[in-house]
């Protein structure tokens, strides 16, 4: 049979069978919750289904590699993610205090996981057309949905426990080691609940268009706050050991569910205080009191708003399309009209201006990876001359010239963007390309590129400017100058030999491009160093920007005319 | 037609798929102002015709001629001649109808103030002046279907290619686009209109091109179809394709559902 290679590791099929066979004998809760069992054991069956059945990606097919083994590398890189959490376990020594961050951190994980993997589960739209029209009452159709992510989170939850719980069973008597696991479950929970209700509440209260932008702008500051705490998570717990700090002097931590999770173990070591008792007490209230809260009193009408997601019935907010006057134009269109020098360069302008700063997936996959800019800001300057005061960490910055170093990680930015520009869930859109009679493909990917500079480029050497000439003097132009030119032609070079297609014009896609990817770092991190080692000649530095500008120049002109063979339409 | 030379002309037009035969072959001739109404059952060559003459497939044999342009040789000539508006309504939905209708007016190579203005008059045309500045995610398929009938015509063409223009459009919408298809073609233009919908087809076009198996195997006009007076399209069409049985169907399902 061909088609089950194409289909999810059998494996994890059967375990997902296995605990969908296991939620359902507890059909007397379901049916106490307001649940039409029949409907919801037929709901979940279906799901689980159409899951297993789901079809692994063009690309992935070419490949001949089937998704079972993208499922098992998932769970293996769970399981490191784990080993992580496990390490916490180890390295403080307060267990109270490593298991409150510990469980923050499988908490903070696995709502990052729903928020980004089972965002389409939750709210999916095909349920209005097959569920809906069906005599199915809204506390099935929302349980069963989070019955069904719960299943789905089963494989990451166990892969995220493993090692923490072969290390626990080494290391802790069995009544602790009983008591993690129910820990880890109500922590499971405690994600349920938080990204559902955030759903539900959010979706009750705010208008339908309000409501998609509240969820974009979750998981960006979510994958943000998850690519801070790579960064700065090993800091934070080397701080932690060093000063052998107690969850007493990091109050903060006791808003925390996981705080509250994490005090059994106290209780259990014979802490009977008020604080950890009422801890105990919150911290199995509030997950059951979330999950009746989500089913009983947010649900009612949730469906009925997921269904307007996708449908027109909505009411539209009427645009004053009529008062709009020809002069009044908003600013991509301004920037444009003086950057681009035809028609058919602004189209490129204007597609990729407007689709990067209106599409959800693109602003997720790009802005998280711009946060490693302020990131390593900070970590240039807390480096630089450790112990010394302020000033004279700025003097030593300014007189190394590592500051340059800002300027070139910017221009990494530059890499992500045109990795993620041609590509969109709406590629199919792109037919239009193909029917306009488009000369030259040169002009308009010309614009495709300005709007990438001006967009991406411009704003961080605007900020290095405001922040580099008061901090460190007017000899930071031309260094500013230079890398800026460097980039432009970075950019054009990138654009010549890895986009092969049309802004928005293919399916996406993990792109295998690592080793070029490395390359353009390197090359990156070469001219960086060496502008470095000559910034104290500040006229060889103001000749070589005159260059570099002039070469990049040359070369927009020279892409203006490039005929873009790859951009042929594929009839396959 | 005689005196006048063809605007669109198909000769011996063939392409396959590897060793199946789509198209066997195709002889047209086209001319200024008629409303062509291009019908045939699924996989009969209807959309490899279309896409050979939006120039979406340039590997074909035979010739295709647009204004005695060949098609392989000056597609972006062909190209800007035409306006297409698909059976599927794919578009950037995140964009508005006016930044939509922009971006494709620019491609047409349009000056900015012409695809504003355009864009207004023919978005207050089909109702959907009040949501110009919306968000097309948020639109129904009809109102969808609106935007691209626009983008198909906003550049002015002198052809346009129509593939289920009518898909997802309530009645009131479908009226206004017949009229609107007869009225481009008083204007002169010419409009090649795919559909399955076979009583709009017999409205508005006033010559039928029926294909199936990949070759046309009539062509003349509703009434040079018609055996006899009350005949209507359908009937033609099942009758000349093969499925006049659907009667014979439908009863067996009430059969079985009893």
């Amino acid at each position: 049979m061909h088609w089950m290679h194409l289909t999810s590791s059998p494996l994890f099929n059967n375990m997902e069978r296995y605990i969908l066979r296991f939620i359902l004998l507890f059909r007397g809760v379901w049916e106490n919750l307001g649940v039409n069992f029949a409907q919801f054991k037929i709901i979940l069956e279906t799901k689980v289904t159409l899951d297993n059945r789901k079809p692994i990606t063009f690309k992935k097919r070419n490949t001949g590699k089937s998704s079972s083994s993208s499922s098992i590398i998932q769970f293996i890189l769970y399981m490191i993610i784990g080993l992580m959490f496990m390490v916490i376990l180890i390295l403080i020594p307060d267990r109270y205090l490593a298991l409150s961050i510990m469980l923050l951190c499988f908490i903070s994980m696995l709502s990052i996981t729903l928020v980004s993997d089972f965002s389409p589960i939750l709210l999916d739209t095909r349920d209005q057309y097959i569920i809906m029209p069906k005599p199915v009452n809204d506390r099935t159709i929302a349980l069963s949905r989070i019955t069904f992510i719960a299943i789905k989170l089963f494989n990451q939850v166990i892969a995220l426990c493993l090692p923490l719980l072969i290390y626990v069973f080494f290391n802790w008597d069995i009544i602790a080691i009983f008591l993690l696991v129910v820990q880890l479950l109500l922590s499971t929970l405690v994600a349920l609940v938080f990204v559902n209700g955030f759903y539900l509440i959010s979706i009750k209260y705010l208008p339908i268009q309000k409501f998609k932008d509240i969820i974009t702008y979750l998981q960006i500051g979510l994958s943000m706050i998850i690519f801070l705490a790579y960064y700065l998570g090993p800091n934070l717990i080397q701080t932690i050991v060093e000063s052998q700090l107690t969850i007493e002097q990091l109050k903060f931590l006791w808003l925390f569910p996981s705080t509250w999770i994490a005090s059994f173990q106290s209780l259990l070591l014979g802490d009977h205080s008020l604080q950890i008792t009422l801890f105990s007490v919150l911290g199995i209230a509030v997950p059951l009191f979330g999950i009746y809260a989500c089913t009983q009193l947010f649900s009612r009408g949730f469906n009925a708003k997921i269904a307007a997601l996708a449908s027109a019935d909505a009411p539209l907010p009427e645009s004053k399309v009529i008062s709009q006057n020809l002069t009044k134009r908003p600013l991509y269109k301004k920037l444009g009209t003086k950057l681009c020098s035809s028609p058919l360069e602004e189209a490129g302008f204007s597609i990729v201006w407007l689709i990067s700063s209106k599409t959800r997936e693109f602003k997720q996959q790009l802005y998280p990876s711009l946060a490693y800019l302020p990131i390593y800001f900070v970590f240039l300057f807390l480096r630089t001359g450790e112990g010394l005061p302020i000033r004279e960490k700025l003097v030593k910055l300014g007189e190394s010239g590592l500051y340059i170093v800002m300027f070139y990680l910017s221009l990494l930015t530059i890499l992500t963007v045109f990795q993620l520009i041609t590509q969109s869930n709406k590629y199919k859109a792109a037919w239009i390309y193909y029917v306009t009679p488009i000369d030259r493909p040169g002009q308009f990917m010309t614009g495709v590129l300005k709007a990438c500079l001006i967009k991406y480029v411009l704003p961080f050497n605007v900020l290095f400017l405001c922040i580099c000439v008061p901090l460190f003097g007017i000899s930071s132009i031309n260094d500013l100058l230079l890398s800026s030119a460097v980039g432009g032609i970075e950019s054009i070079l990138i654009m010549l030999f890895l986009v092969k297609n049309y802004p928005f014009s293919k399916a996406s896609q993990s792109s295998s491009k690592a080793l070029v990817n490395l390359l353009i770092l390197g090359l990156l991190g070469l001219l960086g160093y060496l502008h470095k080692v000559i910034f104290q000649y500040e006229l060889l530095i103001w000749g070589l920007a005159v260059l570099a500008w002039i070469l990049f120049f040359i070369m927009l002109k020279y892409l203006q005319k490039e005929d873009w063979k790859s951009l042929a339409f594929d009839d396959n | 037609m005689e005196g006048l030379s063809p605007l669109i002309r198909i000769i011996d037009l063939k392409k396959s798929y590897g060793t199946k035969e789509i198209l066997k072959g195709i002889n047209l001739d086209i001319f200024p102002g008629q409303v062509i109404g291009y019908i045939g059952p699924n996989g009969a060559g209807k959309s490899t015709t279309v896409k050979i003459l939006t120039g979406l497939i340039e590997d074909f044999t035979g010739k295709v001629e647009i204004n005695g342009i060949d098609i392989q040789k000056d597609p972006l000539s062909i190209k800007s001649q035409l306006g297409y508006v698909p059976e599927n309504a794919e578009l950037y939905e995140v964009l508005t109808p006016m930044e939509y209708l922009d971006f494709v007016g620019k491609l047409y190579g349009m000056e900015d103030h012409t695809i504003q203005e355009r864009s207004l008059k023919l978005l207050s045309a089909f109702g959907l002046a009040v949501n110009a500045n919306n968000r097309m995610d948020t639109f129904s398929k009809g109102m969808r279907q609106k935007v691209l009938l626009i983008s198909g015509i906003i550049h002015n063409p002198q052809i346009i290619i129509l593939d289920e223009p009518l898909s997802g459009l309530d009645a009131n919408a479908v009226i206004f686009v017949k009229e609107l298809i007869s009225l481009l073609a008083k204007e002169g233009k010419t409009i090649f209109y795919c559909s399955h919908m076979m009583d709009v087809v017999e409205k508005v076009s006033d010559r039928i091109l029926l294909i199936s198996q990949g070759s046309i195997i009539a062509d003349g006009t509703i009434d040079e179809l018609k055996s006899n007076p009350n005949e209507s399209l359908e009937h033609i069409f099942a009758k000349l394709t093969n499925t006049d049985n659907d009667a014979l169907d439908a009863s067996d399902i009430i059969t079985a559902i009893q």
